[in-house]
């Protein structure tokens, strides 16, 4: 793949938090057809569209919302359609493939759901999906991704000294910043170090606010080359490096600081392919579905080494105003949760200055970085695509 | 032969036909068993058709140590379903197994979760649900 050849041309948000009465259905369709007149194009013009994993129908919905249910209601015939059945990352790979061997020109990228008001997704899932027994750890009773996550950092905090008090920095660096992004579901609650640490651990070591939460709402995403993205009205937000990597190990099976973990590799080819090091990276978007993935995938980026994360995980450096600014809308913990469309639309929104209150470059003693690097993982940290995105002309 | 302890596990064991043998020796004789690779001689977990390091279908089951070192931990405390509610807390552990494979167990009479010693020698206790007909593996600190 070549340097800049591709961009992200527009993004798409809807109304998120606690919005009863909407299908999921209804979320995508609303992210696509914003995502396309944000581009400034017709929907016709999507001739590629890829949603995040299927999941089981939740109330408000009288269908799977798979590919073929939201492209007719969507009124498009793509030549290119996909969705994940799981929770792997190949999205942009496949965006940006379908583009290269010439049968597409947009692809859209969409991800909805309505896992607040319309039930637990992820309950839901074991109840639904595959029927009681859940799996074969369900007699185990390991029937979460949060105790698999808790797996991973409690190993972690034997290997490089990590552990609640440095999670409480990562929660609260990111509540700062939804504190900042009236769009952000946690935007009027402020979280102190003091709160976090007087939850209760839901799985020992993790407390819920180490957590991301479902949401209703949806997040699109349009690529296209940036020779196309140049003749339409936003400025092309250029990929400059890629990575994609897939580890096999099972959740509870990760090693934290594996050099060869999906993140690590990602990140490696990214760079590479960006020519460019951690040095001239001004802020990072990281795939937070926990406090400890985000340290995860910073370390395995080689931001810092791991042992040393507690000097680079605090509040002062990452939240705002600080010198490495991390997930500028408040992340998946404390934004939305919209998968990878969480960390890839607000490096848009960043690079493109259209954040308001929270603008790098705005916030005194901050600057609007030149690139940004941009991780999206899925299964528990054992897939990842990583982006590093700078401003195009 | 590995202790074995009574308990009502919160769901059915659902397995596979490549790993049923595993958890009906576990259940039938109390014996702990792995997968093993004739060609390349490595273990590998769970039992597959093939060895997952060099992937020759040359394969059997072989009986093992049940001895391991603890890797990691947790204590779940929260009912993420309704159904594991009153079984809490459950500690729940990965062993990295002396043959090699890193596997996945409760950890049972442990004590306190945040004094549980990591890289700790454990070996294996099978709990044993009657009712439901089927066994699982624990672990517990030598």
């Amino acid at each position: 793949m070549d340097r800049n050849k591709y961009s992200i041309v527009g993004i798409g948000y809807t109304p998120q938090g606690k919005v009863p009465g909407r299908s999921a259905a209804s979320f995508y369709l609303e992210a696509s057809m914003n995502a396309i007149n944000d581009a400034g194009l017709k929907k016709d013009d999507i001739d590629g569209l890829i949603l995040y994993r299927d999941f089981p129908i939740l109330n408000g919905d009288a269908f799977h919302h798979t590919g073929n249910v939201i492209t007719y209601s969507l009124g498009i015939r793509p030549k290119f359609l996909s969705q994940e059945a799981y929770c792997y990352r190949t999205n942009i790979n496949k965006a940006i493939g379908a583009i290269e061997n010439g049968t597409c020109k947009y692809v859209l990228i969409v991800f909805a759901e309505s896992g607040r008001t319309g039930r637990r997704t992820w309950t839901d899932e074991i109840d639904l999906f595959s029927s009681k027994p859940y799996d074969e750890y369900g007699a185990y009773g390991n029937i979460s991704a949060f105790t698999n996550y808790a797996m991973f950092a409690s190993r972690a905090m034997h290997e490089h000294g990590t552990g609640p008090d440095l999670w409480a920095e990562i929660a609260v660096a990111h509540r700062k910043w939804a504190n900042l992004n009236p769009n952000a579901i946690q935007y009027s609650k402020p979280l102190t170090k003091e709160d976090y640490m007087a939850t209760p651990f839901l799985s020992w070591p993790f407390r819920a606010l180490d957590a991301t939460a479902s949401t209703d709402g949806g997040r699109a995403i349009i690529i296209t080359t940036t020779e196309r993205a140049r003749q339409l009205k936003n400025p092309p937000i250029m990929i400059r490096g890629y990575g994609s990597a897939n580890d096999t190990s099972k959740g509870w099976q990760l090693t934290p600081g594996d050099p060869a973990s999906s993140a690590a590799i990602a990140g490696r080819e990214a760079f590479e392919m960006a020519g460019l090091g951690t040095k001239d990276i001004g802020a990072a978007q990281i795939y937070d579905c926990y406090t400890y993935t985000v340290e995860a995938t910073l370390g395995d980026y080689g931001f810092f080494e791991k042992e040393k994360s507690r000097d680079f995980m605090t509040v002062e450096n990452i939240g705002p105003g600080g010198a490495f600014p991390v997930n500028t809308g408040g992340g998946l913990l404390s934004e939305g949760y919209y998968m990878g469309l969480t960390p890839i639309c607000e490096a848009v929104m960043q690079i493109s200055q259209r954040c308001g209150d929270r603008q790098l470059g705005v916030i005194p003693g901050t600057k609007l970085p030149e690139f940004m690097i941009v991780s999206d993982n899925g299964g528990f940290y054992q897939s990842n695509e990583t982006l590093i995105l700078e401003r195009g002309k | 032969m590995a202790q074995v302890l009574k308990v009502n596990l919160p769901f059915d064991l659902r397995t596979s036909y490549d790993n049923d043998l595993f958890y009906k020796t576990a259940h039938d004789e109390h014996k702990f068993i792995l997968p093993h690779c004739k060609s390349c001689g490595q273990y590998f977990w769970p039992g597959a058709f093939i060895c997952q390091h060099c992937g020759s279908n040359d394969v059997e089951w072989k009986e093992a140590s049940g001895h391991g070192k603890i890797y990691s931990h947790v204590e779940g405390r929260f009912p993420f379903h309704k159904a594991i509610k009153e079984h809490l807390p459950i500690a729940i552990c990965s062993v990295t197994l002396d043959e090699g494979p890193r596997v996945f167990g409760r950890l049972v009479n442990y004590g306190e979760i945040e004094k549980v010693p990591y890289d700790a020698p454990v070996h294996v206790v099978w709990l044993q649900d009657d009712e439901k007909g089927c066994t699982i593996m624990g672990f517990e600190l030598d």
